[in-house]
Protein backbone atom coordinates (compact mmCIF):
# COMPACT_ATOMS: atom_id res chain seq x y z
CA UNK A 1 0.00 0.00 0.00
CA UNK A 2 1.51 3.46 -0.65
CA UNK A 3 1.66 5.51 2.01
CA UNK A 4 0.66 8.72 0.32
CA UNK A 5 -2.87 6.68 -0.01
CA UNK A 6 -2.99 5.55 3.33
CA UNK A 7 -4.36 9.45 5.24
CA UNK A 8 -7.04 8.91 2.41
CA UNK A 9 -8.53 5.78 3.17
CA UNK A 10 -7.95 6.52 6.79
CA UNK A 11 -10.59 9.45 6.45
CA UNK A 12 -12.81 7.43 3.81
CA UNK A 13 -13.12 4.53 6.63
CA UNK A 14 -13.86 7.06 9.24
CA UNK A 15 -16.36 8.55 6.84
CA UNK A 16 -18.42 5.86 5.98
CA UNK A 17 -18.11 3.67 9.63
CA UNK A 18 -20.18 6.89 11.01
CA UNK A 19 -22.39 6.92 8.47
CA UNK A 20 -23.79 3.31 9.82
CA UNK A 21 -22.93 2.67 12.67
CA UNK A 22 -26.34 4.22 14.01
CA UNK A 23 -29.46 5.57 12.09
CA UNK A 24 -32.89 6.46 12.61
CA UNK A 25 -35.57 5.94 10.20
CA UNK A 26 -38.43 8.29 10.34
CA UNK A 27 -41.57 6.68 8.68
CA UNK A 28 -43.59 10.39 8.34
CA UNK A 29 -41.44 12.99 10.04
CA UNK A 30 -43.96 15.74 8.55
CA UNK A 31 -47.69 15.70 9.16
CA UNK A 32 -50.49 17.02 7.88
CA UNK A 33 -54.11 17.72 10.18
CA UNK A 34 -57.41 19.33 8.89
CA UNK A 35 -59.34 19.07 11.95
CA UNK A 36 -63.38 19.83 12.42
CA UNK A 37 -64.96 22.53 14.09
CA UNK A 38 -66.04 20.49 17.03
CA UNK A 39 -62.24 18.44 17.67
CA UNK A 40 -60.14 20.47 19.96
CA UNK A 41 -56.67 18.84 19.84
CA UNK A 42 -54.84 17.02 17.56
CA UNK A 43 -52.71 13.73 18.10
CA UNK A 44 -50.12 12.68 15.50
CA UNK A 45 -48.06 9.50 15.77
CA UNK A 46 -44.46 9.60 14.57
CA UNK A 47 -42.98 5.93 14.04
CA UNK A 48 -39.20 5.37 13.77
CA UNK A 49 -36.74 1.82 12.98
CA UNK A 50 -32.99 2.17 14.46
CA UNK A 51 -31.88 0.88 10.79
CA UNK A 52 -28.32 1.30 12.16
CA UNK A 53 -25.56 -1.43 13.99
CA UNK A 54 -25.78 -0.03 17.78
CA UNK A 55 -28.53 1.27 20.36
CA UNK A 56 -29.42 4.58 19.72
CA UNK A 57 -30.50 6.77 22.63
CA UNK A 58 -32.94 10.23 22.39
CA UNK A 59 -31.77 12.16 24.95
CA UNK A 60 -34.35 15.13 23.89
CA UNK A 61 -37.61 15.61 22.56
CA UNK A 62 -38.35 19.39 22.51
CA UNK A 63 -41.27 21.34 21.37
CA UNK A 64 -41.47 24.19 19.66
CA UNK A 65 -44.49 25.69 21.78
CA UNK A 66 -46.02 24.81 25.28
CA UNK A 67 -49.38 23.92 23.38
CA UNK A 68 -48.13 21.15 21.37
CA UNK A 69 -46.89 17.98 23.93
CA UNK A 70 -44.76 14.82 22.84
CA UNK A 71 -44.39 11.27 25.05
CA UNK A 72 -41.91 9.53 24.31
CA UNK A 73 -42.05 5.73 26.12
CA UNK A 74 -38.10 5.14 26.18
CA UNK A 75 -34.75 6.35 25.35
CA UNK A 76 -32.81 3.17 24.14
CA UNK A 77 -33.58 1.56 20.84
CA UNK A 78 -31.50 -1.78 19.61
CA UNK A 79 -30.46 -1.97 16.14
CA UNK A 80 -33.83 -3.13 14.39
CA UNK A 81 -36.16 -1.97 17.11
CA UNK A 82 -39.01 0.54 15.87
CA UNK A 83 -40.60 3.52 18.32
CA UNK A 84 -42.76 5.96 18.17
CA UNK A 85 -43.07 9.62 19.49
CA UNK A 86 -46.81 10.87 20.25
CA UNK A 87 -47.43 14.04 19.74
CA UNK A 88 -50.50 16.44 21.12
CA UNK A 89 -51.28 19.75 19.89
CA UNK A 90 -53.99 21.73 21.72
CA UNK A 91 -55.77 23.69 19.27
CA UNK A 92 -57.16 26.04 21.99
CA UNK A 93 -58.38 29.57 20.75
CA UNK A 94 -55.94 29.28 18.08
CA UNK A 95 -56.62 30.38 14.18
CA UNK A 96 -55.55 29.79 11.02
CA UNK A 97 -52.87 27.32 10.01
CA UNK A 98 -50.45 26.42 12.23
CA UNK A 99 -46.65 25.02 11.75
CA UNK A 100 -45.40 23.88 15.17
CA UNK A 101 -41.76 21.74 15.00
CA UNK A 102 -40.70 18.78 17.35
CA UNK A 103 -36.53 18.13 17.67
CA UNK A 104 -35.44 15.38 18.78
CA UNK A 105 -31.86 14.75 19.71
CA UNK A 106 -30.11 11.30 19.88
CA UNK A 107 -27.12 9.89 18.98
CA UNK A 108 -27.26 9.20 15.47
CA UNK A 109 -24.39 10.02 13.70
CA UNK A 110 -25.83 11.33 10.62
CA UNK A 111 -28.83 13.71 12.30
CA UNK A 112 -27.89 14.16 15.75
CA UNK A 113 -31.27 16.71 15.93
CA UNK A 114 -34.29 15.46 13.70
CA UNK A 115 -36.79 18.28 13.25
CA UNK A 116 -40.24 16.65 12.86
CA UNK A 117 -43.11 18.85 11.59
CA UNK A 118 -46.78 19.14 12.69
CA UNK A 119 -48.93 20.95 10.64
CA UNK A 120 -52.72 21.89 11.44
CA UNK A 121 -55.23 23.88 9.17
CA UNK A 122 -57.94 25.13 11.72
CA UNK A 123 -60.96 25.87 10.02
CA UNK A 124 -62.50 29.36 10.88
CA UNK A 125 -66.50 28.80 11.77
CA UNK A 126 -66.69 32.28 10.52
CA UNK A 127 -65.47 34.73 7.72
CA UNK A 128 -65.61 38.43 9.16
CA UNK A 129 -65.06 41.80 7.65
CA UNK A 130 -64.06 43.86 7.39
CA UNK A 131 -61.24 43.09 10.95
CA UNK A 132 -62.27 46.40 12.31
CA UNK A 133 -64.00 49.20 12.12
CA UNK A 134 -62.70 52.86 13.02
CA UNK A 135 -63.80 56.63 12.76
CA UNK A 136 -60.95 59.95 13.02
CA UNK A 137 -61.50 62.18 15.97
CA UNK A 138 -64.03 64.54 14.23
CA UNK A 139 -65.86 62.81 11.59
CA UNK A 140 -69.30 62.53 11.37
CA UNK A 141 -70.71 60.03 13.61
CA UNK A 142 -72.18 57.70 10.59
CA UNK A 143 -73.01 53.62 11.01
CA UNK A 144 -70.54 51.31 9.61
CA UNK A 145 -70.98 47.63 9.82
CA UNK A 146 -69.23 44.43 9.79
CA UNK A 147 -70.39 41.63 7.66
CA UNK A 148 -70.30 38.09 9.54
CA UNK A 149 -70.61 34.81 7.12
CA UNK A 150 -70.97 31.41 8.60
CA UNK A 151 -68.77 28.56 7.34
CA UNK A 152 -71.01 25.98 5.97
CA UNK A 153 -71.27 23.04 7.91
CA UNK A 154 -71.03 24.78 10.80
CA UNK A 155 -73.88 23.45 13.32
CA UNK A 156 -75.85 27.06 14.52
CA UNK A 157 -78.05 27.61 16.67
CA UNK A 158 -78.14 31.05 17.52
CA UNK A 159 -76.18 34.11 16.87
CA UNK A 160 -75.66 36.99 19.37
CA UNK A 161 -73.53 40.62 19.69
CA UNK A 162 -73.27 42.46 22.14
CA UNK A 163 -70.59 45.54 23.15
CA UNK A 164 -67.89 44.90 25.85
CA UNK A 165 -68.65 48.19 27.30
CA UNK A 166 -71.03 51.02 26.38
CA UNK A 167 -68.10 53.26 25.69
CA UNK A 168 -69.94 55.96 23.20
CA UNK A 169 -70.88 53.00 20.72
CA UNK A 170 -74.14 51.65 19.80
CA UNK A 171 -74.96 47.76 18.13
CA UNK A 172 -77.70 46.52 16.11
CA UNK A 173 -77.31 42.71 14.87
CA UNK A 174 -78.87 42.30 11.82
CA UNK A 175 -80.16 38.62 10.49
CA UNK A 176 -79.76 38.83 6.57
CA UNK A 177 -79.98 34.85 5.82
CA UNK A 178 -80.77 32.70 8.87
CA UNK A 179 -77.94 30.79 10.24
CA UNK A 180 -75.52 31.64 7.10
CA UNK A 181 -75.13 35.60 6.81
CA UNK A 182 -75.57 38.35 9.70
CA UNK A 183 -74.65 42.03 10.03
CA UNK A 184 -73.60 43.87 13.00
CA UNK A 185 -74.01 47.78 12.47
CA UNK A 186 -72.47 50.04 14.60
CA UNK A 187 -72.80 54.07 14.86
CA UNK A 188 -70.58 55.87 17.77
CA UNK A 189 -72.19 58.10 20.03
CA UNK A 190 -70.18 60.77 19.36
CA UNK A 191 -66.59 61.25 17.58
CA UNK A 192 -65.07 64.06 19.50
CA UNK A 193 -62.83 62.21 21.39
CA UNK A 194 -60.51 58.82 21.51
CA UNK A 195 -62.02 56.10 22.48
CA UNK A 196 -62.29 51.97 21.58
CA UNK A 197 -64.26 48.55 22.72
CA UNK A 198 -64.80 45.93 21.13
CA UNK A 199 -67.90 43.52 19.95
CA UNK A 200 -68.13 40.16 20.93
CA UNK A 201 -69.75 37.49 18.78
CA UNK A 202 -71.04 34.43 19.64
CA UNK A 203 -72.49 31.50 17.22
CA UNK A 204 -73.88 29.16 19.71
CA UNK A 205 -73.99 25.71 18.49
CA UNK A 206 -75.18 22.28 20.16
CA UNK A 207 -72.93 20.40 22.45
CA UNK A 208 -69.48 22.53 22.31
CA UNK A 209 -68.94 25.79 23.57
CA UNK A 210 -69.70 28.55 21.46
CA UNK A 211 -67.73 30.11 19.32
CA UNK A 212 -66.62 33.74 19.69
CA UNK A 213 -65.06 36.74 18.01
CA UNK A 214 -63.76 39.68 19.24
CA UNK A 215 -64.10 42.71 16.74
CA UNK A 216 -62.57 45.66 17.82
CA UNK A 217 -63.88 49.35 17.09
CA UNK A 218 -62.49 52.73 17.89
CA UNK A 219 -62.12 56.45 16.83
CA UNK A 220 -58.46 57.25 16.53
CA UNK A 221 -56.57 60.81 16.24
CA UNK A 222 -56.01 62.00 12.96
CA UNK B 1 19.92 9.82 1.15
CA UNK B 2 17.78 9.34 4.44
CA UNK B 3 17.28 13.08 4.57
CA UNK B 4 16.21 13.86 1.62
CA UNK B 5 13.48 10.67 1.27
CA UNK B 6 12.23 11.94 4.94
CA UNK B 7 11.54 15.46 3.67
CA UNK B 8 9.89 13.68 0.15
CA UNK B 9 7.58 11.56 2.87
CA UNK B 10 6.84 14.82 4.79
CA UNK B 11 5.89 16.85 1.88
CA UNK B 12 3.44 14.05 0.77
CA UNK B 13 1.93 13.49 3.91
CA UNK B 14 1.02 17.66 3.85
CA UNK B 15 0.26 17.79 0.71
CA UNK B 16 -2.53 14.79 1.63
CA UNK B 17 -3.36 16.25 4.79
CA UNK B 18 -4.33 19.56 2.94
CA UNK B 19 -6.40 17.65 0.63
CA UNK B 20 -8.48 15.93 3.54
CA UNK B 21 -8.78 18.85 5.01
CA UNK B 22 -10.09 20.69 1.59
CA UNK B 23 -12.85 17.74 1.29
CA UNK B 24 -13.59 17.60 4.92
CA UNK B 25 -14.31 21.62 4.85
CA UNK B 26 -16.48 21.15 1.94
CA UNK B 27 -19.44 19.56 3.56
CA UNK B 28 -18.99 21.71 6.91
CA UNK B 29 -19.15 24.74 4.91
CA UNK B 30 -22.32 23.24 3.99
CA UNK B 31 -23.75 22.69 6.89
CA UNK B 32 -22.96 25.85 8.39
CA UNK B 33 -24.94 27.97 5.47
CA UNK B 34 -27.53 25.11 5.49
CA UNK B 35 -28.22 23.76 8.71
CA UNK B 36 -31.43 24.55 10.58
CA UNK B 37 -29.83 25.27 13.71
CA UNK B 38 -26.57 27.34 12.81
CA UNK B 39 -25.15 29.48 15.35
CA UNK B 40 -25.61 32.99 14.72
CA UNK B 41 -22.20 33.61 15.79
CA UNK B 42 -22.83 36.48 18.58
CA UNK B 43 -24.28 38.64 15.67
CA UNK B 44 -27.81 40.29 16.47
CA UNK B 45 -30.54 40.23 13.99
CA UNK B 46 -33.62 42.30 15.43
CA UNK B 47 -36.91 42.69 13.21
CA UNK B 48 -38.36 45.50 11.95
CA UNK B 49 -41.19 44.80 14.53
CA UNK B 50 -38.86 43.94 17.40
CA UNK B 51 -37.87 46.31 20.19
CA UNK B 52 -34.88 46.18 22.91
CA UNK B 53 -35.61 46.50 26.42
CA UNK B 54 -33.72 48.92 27.27
CA UNK B 55 -35.16 51.05 24.48
CA UNK B 56 -38.92 50.19 25.37
CA UNK B 57 -37.86 52.04 28.98
CA UNK B 58 -36.82 55.33 27.43
CA UNK B 59 -40.32 55.30 26.09
CA UNK B 60 -42.62 58.65 26.62
CA UNK B 61 -45.91 56.90 26.76
CA UNK B 62 -45.48 53.16 28.34
CA UNK B 63 -46.59 50.46 26.83
CA UNK B 64 -49.30 48.19 27.52
CA UNK B 65 -47.29 44.70 28.33
CA UNK B 66 -48.76 41.73 26.88
CA UNK B 67 -47.40 38.32 28.05
CA UNK B 68 -48.17 35.61 25.11
CA UNK B 69 -46.84 32.73 27.93
CA UNK B 70 -49.21 29.46 29.06
CA UNK B 71 -51.43 30.40 32.01
CA UNK B 72 -48.30 28.65 33.96
CA UNK B 73 -45.72 30.92 33.20
CA UNK B 74 -47.26 33.73 33.55
CA UNK B 75 -48.28 32.91 37.43
CA UNK B 76 -44.61 32.10 38.08
CA UNK B 77 -43.59 35.58 36.83
CA UNK B 78 -44.12 38.54 34.61
CA UNK B 79 -43.31 42.05 33.42
CA UNK B 80 -45.02 44.29 36.47
CA UNK B 81 -48.89 45.09 35.12
CA UNK B 82 -48.03 42.91 32.03
CA UNK B 83 -51.56 41.44 30.76
CA UNK B 84 -51.67 38.46 29.95
CA UNK B 85 -53.08 37.05 26.16
CA UNK B 86 -52.21 33.41 24.96
CA UNK B 87 -53.74 31.92 22.10
CA UNK B 88 -55.10 28.90 24.47
CA UNK B 89 -57.70 30.95 25.89
CA UNK B 90 -57.65 33.80 23.85
CA UNK B 91 -61.45 34.90 24.06
CA UNK B 92 -61.56 34.57 27.70
CA UNK B 93 -58.32 36.70 27.96
CA UNK B 94 -59.15 39.30 25.53
CA UNK B 95 -61.41 41.52 27.50
CA UNK B 96 -58.64 41.92 30.44
CA UNK B 97 -56.48 43.75 27.59
CA UNK B 98 -59.42 45.59 26.02
CA UNK B 99 -59.99 46.97 29.92
CA UNK B 100 -56.51 48.68 29.92
CA UNK B 101 -56.32 49.74 25.70
CA UNK B 102 -57.31 52.62 24.36
CA UNK B 103 -56.36 53.57 20.46
CA UNK B 104 -52.47 54.80 19.74
CA UNK B 105 -51.84 53.25 23.22
CA UNK B 106 -48.66 51.17 22.15
CA UNK B 107 -48.03 47.40 23.16
CA UNK B 108 -45.39 45.11 23.46
CA UNK B 109 -45.91 41.46 23.50
CA UNK B 110 -43.67 38.91 24.66
CA UNK B 111 -42.99 35.00 25.61
CA UNK B 112 -39.54 32.97 26.25
CA UNK B 113 -36.91 34.46 23.76
CA UNK B 114 -36.95 30.84 22.54
CA UNK B 115 -40.84 30.36 21.69
CA UNK B 116 -42.71 31.90 18.68
CA UNK B 117 -46.12 32.55 20.84
CA UNK B 118 -45.58 36.38 21.05
CA UNK B 119 -45.17 36.92 16.88
CA UNK B 120 -48.65 34.85 16.34
CA UNK B 121 -50.17 37.50 19.34
CA UNK B 122 -48.84 40.03 17.99
CA UNK B 123 -50.32 39.51 14.60
CA UNK B 124 -52.89 38.37 16.00
CA UNK B 125 -53.75 41.71 17.18
CA UNK B 126 -52.65 43.33 14.25
CA UNK B 127 -55.15 41.92 12.27
CA UNK B 128 -57.67 43.01 14.44
CA UNK B 129 -56.69 46.44 13.81
CA UNK B 130 -54.46 46.91 17.28
CA UNK B 131 -51.49 49.72 16.75
CA UNK B 132 -48.65 49.85 17.16
CA UNK B 133 -48.06 46.18 18.13
CA UNK B 134 -44.23 45.48 18.76
CA UNK B 135 -42.18 42.59 20.18
CA UNK B 136 -39.88 42.20 22.80
CA UNK B 137 -36.64 41.20 21.46
CA UNK B 138 -35.08 38.36 23.75
CA UNK B 139 -38.36 37.94 25.80
CA UNK B 140 -39.33 37.49 29.06
CA UNK B 141 -35.27 36.54 29.75
CA UNK B 142 -34.49 39.87 28.25
CA UNK B 143 -36.45 42.17 30.53
CA UNK B 144 -35.49 39.46 33.77
CA UNK B 145 -31.57 40.14 32.86
CA UNK B 146 -32.24 43.99 32.63
CA UNK B 147 -33.98 43.80 36.20
CA UNK B 148 -30.93 42.35 37.74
Amino acid sequence: MKTRSLPVLLFLVMFLSGSVNAQLSWDHPSQEFHPGFSETNVVAQYTFRNTGKTVIHISDVDTSCGCTTAKLDKRDYKPGEAGEIGVNFQIGDREGDQHKSIAVQSDDQTNPVMVLSLKVFIPDFATVTPNFLSWKVGDAPLPKEFEIHIKDGFPVQTVEARLESGKGFQENLLEVEKNKFYKVVITPDDTSKISGTAVRIWVNRAGPAPKKKFLFIYTESR
Amino acid sequence: MKACCGSVWMKDMMRSLLVLLFVAMLPASLSAWWHLRKSDWGIVQIKQDEVRVEDVLKWSMAPIWVDARSDAEYVSGHITGAISLNEDHWNDLIPELLSHWSPNTPLVVYCSASCDASRKVAERLKSMGLAPVHILYGGWEAWRDAKK
